[in-house]
């Protein structure tokens, strides 16, 4: 038997230019914070920008977005909706709130379906929101979309930063391209990382962005946003 | 719909399959269509002729025959194997299933221990099951 999905996934992001895989090896370093928030600082500069909150287990983007009465509609696929001047897609459009139970096999089976059957047009980005960890579905996501820039989050924490360091090596042995290392969480020391030559930048920790969290125009006036800009303007 | 999006992934997906086996003729294509994606098997087999009739020459003749993939379920927990009509799911829940295959996860339960936490042994979505033809 022959699963015919991920013979199309090119075809679905041919009008992507880049597609950005804002991935992360430990839990709470605000990798989904700076998937969503880099997704709104693109559009806001003008960029015609996807967000893909494939975290499925723990989807956040649209909370993070305040993203409340949104829904796809069907043509030749699945159409996101453009919301927040991003066209979103995540699997809490189907799932209503509930927890989502499912093994890692059943994580890669769900991001080929979305993949396979999401229309997403003409796009400058693609931020995809990566699943946690190295398990199956990071591991075939890279696969199926080759040309995926890995943006590695870390925070200063010495258990995030050991296996960060073990992921990229794992990454580099894939010929994963990585785009850059952002220190999350940041107490204003230098980064382990400052002198990696992919280094972007440091965020620092901002109280702030738990207030504004669901509030987009609030999120963007934070010290979070303000930083992450700083390192946007590096890419794009 | 979105099927027209997973018939375009059979007809890309046996495109590559009858050159990687040099096919000069795609004589027929036969679909398995998992019970749990709910999808009408003889509208798909339409959309899937539809497009084949624009697609590589080797394909476009080819019959497009359909075969009905049973869901069956073991749950993890107490190891009870069961289908579809043994769970009780709405329809709200069975169009995000439709969607996502895997959202059964979210809205199915063991019917023997109540568990979430089962695996789909089979039935799950659409696989090309058999490509045949000549290689003349």
């Amino acid at each position: 038997m022959i699963d015919p999905r991920s013979s199309v996934i090119e075809k679905r992001l041919a009008g992507v230019k880049r597609v950005i895989a804002v991935t992360g090896w430990k839990g709470g370093i605000g990798k989904s914070s700076i998937a969503s928030v880099l997704a709104l600082l693109l559009a806001r500069k003008g960029h015609r920008t996807a967000l893909l909150d494939l975290d499925f287990t723990g989807a956040s983007d649209h909370i993070i977005l305040g993203i409340n009465d949104a829904h796809y509609t069907e043509e030749t696929g699945i159409n996101p909706p453009l919301t927040c001047g991003i066209t979103f897609m995540s699997m809490s459009f189907f799932s209503q709130g509930r927890a989502v139970p499912l093994r890692g096999s059943d994580v890669s089976q769900a991001a080929l379906e979305l993949l396979a059957v999401t229309q997403w047009g003409e796009q400058d980005f693609l931020v995809v929101d990566m699943p946690p960890g190295i398990g199956d579905a990071s591991l075939d996501m890279v696969r199926w979309i080759k040309r995926a820039e890995l943006l590695a989050v870390t925070t200063p924490a010495v258990l995030a930063v050991e296996t960060l360091k073990r992921s990229l090596a794992l990454f580099e042995r894939l010929n994963v391209p990585l785009l850059g290392i952002v220190e999350n969480l940041s107490a204003g020391a230098p980064s382990p990382f400052s002198h990696h030559a992919k280094f972007l930048g440091a965020i620092r920790r901002d109280p702030d962005l738990e207030t504004a969290t669901g509030q987009p125009e609030m999120i963007l006036r934070t010290r979070f946003a303000e930083e992450l800009g700083k390192i946007v303007a590096t890419f794009s | 719909m979105h099927e027209w999006a997973l018939a375009e992934a059979v007809v890309t997906s046996a495109t590559e399959t009858a050159r990687q086996q040099k096919l000069a003729v795609v004589e027929e294509i036969v679909l398995n269509i998992g019970e749990l994606q709910a999808i009408d098997n003889e509208m798909f087999a339409e959309l899937v002729q539809g497009q084949l009739s624009s697609a590589a020459v080797e394909l476009r003749g080819a019959k497009v025959r359909v075969v009905k993939g049973e869901a069956a379920f073991e749950c993890q927990a107490c190891k009870k194997e069961f289908s579809e009509k043994d769970t009780k799911v709405g329809e709200e829940e069975r169009e995000a299933i439709h969607f996502v295959p895997e959202m059964a996860h979210v809205y199915m339960r063991c019917p023997a221990c109540g568990s979430p936490d089962f695996s789909i042994v089979r039935g799950r979505g659409v696989f090309i099951q058999e490509i045949s033809g000549r290689h003349d």
